[in-house]
């Protein structure tokens, strides 16, 4: 579903991804775990085509982003880490918003919504002005919006960053339940319980460069820890070990 | 629904739900053009027959009695004072007035007395008008004369200006300049929010990663962008049309007869014409707004950065002030940005845009519209602008 080989980026002379190995599979949650700008939002931005990258192979869900950014789109749900909503429109004109862009026509979008609005609950958030909503309600329009329209492949960075403890549950729940269907999920985090919960395989991502990628097991034999995130940290201390 | 109807309809739905944005840009040219346009000079004129209507009092040495006569005839009530100076200087009178052989000196106090002290120093050189011409015409019969070589002819000033251009008083190269105005004030608040404000709320990244291209999103904005302009525009010009229409019907009451005023009126070829050239230059201005907008990271940085643009609109606006006094402009100066439209929303208005006005203005800002929309489509493809942060 996703294959990463060599992914290289650079912001002007500077490099931020220093050619990136790996792979997400049907049916895998695959953790990206990294802290603030180690590279993961722009890895995400590379594999939805929204910045310019170099690689040897890179391929979401059959397609070439840098070739075919809106085949690749048109099978990616993607949720970013802000409350990113429009303060004058209601939850419902936001899922018909962007539900049009995947050209779902109006009877098959009222039938997600009404979908949606049965699994998540989404209640009054639909005729609510996002400005009167909750936090819990935003979020769950947000992730909504990025499953409305069944993609195959998910890209989620950093996706419970401002959520509360309810609507984080509501989020991990229904990864869980994204991944059994058989979506390829790219979990982008800084929060490393919630990769070790939901993960099949991680990826540490530190100052652009994938310094290990492998299950969760692997991870903790290989640094010898108890935790995901004292193995990360692990990982950590040895690159800058090894740097220094 | 194509994207870019898509994105218009977002667009444009957040905006009438905007309610301060409604207001500021539909409601209040509407209702504020009349109040600026009328209000002032009719005040004026209140106060001024305020003051014509109150009996102001002028303290009078040596004055004939057909001169005190004058003065009363105009309403004034004279006073007998051995020193008008100090009267009027201390506030016992209103004025002073002293009369000597061949010497007539006026004492008010016009740097205090405002208006109500403009208004006696004209009612009192009026009645001293009045007793001159008739000293003048006393001395001319005792000297045997007819009193009308004194006017060996008569002056006529006619005007020969198109009504269109009369009706546009002596400020009417105001009105273009306002009409643009009204096109930046409207498409401003609805570019920001499309540009700055999505980057602000985090949803322009999310809108980007749709799968619709970048030109369909930004054809949306803009479309939606010139709807609000044209939306203000029209209600300034309804505004400037009421204002106009109330100055027409109560011209009597004004100073000068509401000649010295802003008027305006619209036919309906003019109003085609100014719809055209309105809409030619809301693209180009939506065009330069969105790449401003792009650059700026937040929705108040990118009003900053379009606040120039109301300077660029203030130059023409002097220059066509000053070429509508003494210069006669040449056609070159229609393919100038702003100053074009300006110039012909100005000749339109007067009645003497010909073909090659329209050509030249139209057609260069048709040019410099797809210019500005060509860079702010480079401006929301470049990663470096997009996420800049």
């Amino acid at each position: 579903m996703i294959r990463v080989r060599g992914l290289r980026k650079r912001y002007g002379r500077t490099p931020v991804l220093f050619g990136l190995d790996f792979e997400v599979r049907p049916g895998e949650v695959f953790a990206l775990l990294g802290p603030n700008g180690a590279g993961k939002t722009t890895t995400l931005r590379a594999l939805l085509g929204l910045v310019r990258s170099e690689a040897e192979t890179l391929s979401v869900a059959g397609a070439d982003p840098r070739k075919k950014p809106l085949a690749v789109r048109r099978r990616v749900g993607y949720v970013t880490g802000g409350m990113g909503l429009y303060e004058r429109l209601t939850g419902r004109e936001h899922l018909v918003f962007f539900g049009r862009f995947y050209g779902l026509a109006p009877a098959e979008l009222e039938a997600r919504i009404a979908e949606f609005d049965r699994d998540f609950d989404l209640g009054e958030a639909l005729s609510r002005q996002v400005a009167a909503m909750s936090s819990g309600m935003r979020q769950k329009i947000l992730v909504a919006r990025a499953f409305l329209h069944r993609p195959e492949v998910l890209l989620l960075d950093e996706p419970t960053a401002a959520l509360d403890v309810f609507a984080r549950r509501a989020l991990l729940d229904r990864v869980e339940a994204e991944k059994r269907a058989g979506r390829a999920v790219l979990y982008s985090t800084h929060v490393l319980p919630e990769a070790e919960e939901l993960a099949d395989r991680v990826g540490f991502l530190y100052r652009g460069r994938l310094v290990f990628v492998g299950s969760l097991e692997e991870a903790k034999a290989r640094y010898q820890a108890r935790t995901l995130e004292h193995a990360f940290i692990q990982a950590v201390r040895e690159v800058d070990a090894d740097a220094a | 629904m194509p994207p870019s109807l898509n994105v218009f309809w977002k667009e444009l739905l957040s905006f009438v739900r905007d309610r301060r944005a409604l207001l500021n840009q539909v409601v209040l040219p509407l209702v504020l053009m009349p109040l600026f346009m009328f209000g002032p000079s009719y005040l004026v004129e209140r106060l001024s027959s305020q003051a014509a209507a109150e009996a102001q009092r002028v303290a009078v040495r040596g004055a004939p009695e057909a001169l005190e006569q004058a003065l009363k005839e105009v309403g004034l009530v004279v006073v007998p004072d051995p020193d008008p100076e100090a009267a009027a200087r201390e506030g016992r009178a209103d004025a002073g007035l002293v009369y000597e052989e061949g010497r007539v000196a006026v004492y008010l106090a016009l740097a205090q007395g405002g208006m109500k002290a403009e208004v006696l120093k004209g009612r009192i050189e009026h009645a001293l008008g009045r007793y001159k011409a008739a000293l003048v015409e006393a001395r001319l019969r005792a000297a045997g004369l007819d009193p009308g070589v004194l006017e060996p002819f008569r002056v006529e000033v006619k005007d020969v200006s198109p009504p269109e251009a009369r009706e546009a008083g002596i400020f009417g190269f105001l009105v273009p300049m306002m009409l643009l105005m009204f096109i930046l004030t409207g498409a401003m608040p609805v570019v920001s929010d499309a540009t700055a404000g999505e980057k602000e709320r985090g949803t322009l990244e999310v809108l980007l990663a749709v799968p619709a291209p970048t030109g369909a999103i930004l054809l949306g904005k803009a479309g939606a962008a010139m709807v609000a302009a044209l939306l203000s525009t029209a209600s300034g010009v309804g505004g400037l049309m009421l204002g106009g229409w109330l100055l027409l019907e109560r011209a009597a009451e004004l100073p000068g007869g509401g000649a010295a005023t802003l008027s305006f009126r619209l036919g309906a070829e003019a109003l085609f014409a100014s719809l055209v050239t309105g809409v030619l230059f809301a693209a180009f201005a939506v065009g330069v707004m969105i790449f401003l907008g792009m650059f700026a990271k937040t929705y108040r940085e990118a009003q900053t950065y379009m606040g120039f643009l109301y300077m660029v609109l203030v130059l023409p606006a002097v220059l066509l002030g000053m070429a509508s006094s003494f210069l006669e402009p040449g056609p070159l100066l229609y393919l100038i940005p702003v100053a074009g439209p300006m110039m012909l929303l100005d000749a339109v208005l007067r009645a003497r845009a010909d073909l090659l006005a329209y050509v030249l203005a139209w057609g260069s800002t048709l040019v410099y519209a797809a210019v500005a929309l060509f860079f702010a489509a480079l401006a929301f493809r470049r990663e470096e602008v997009v996420f800049r942060n």
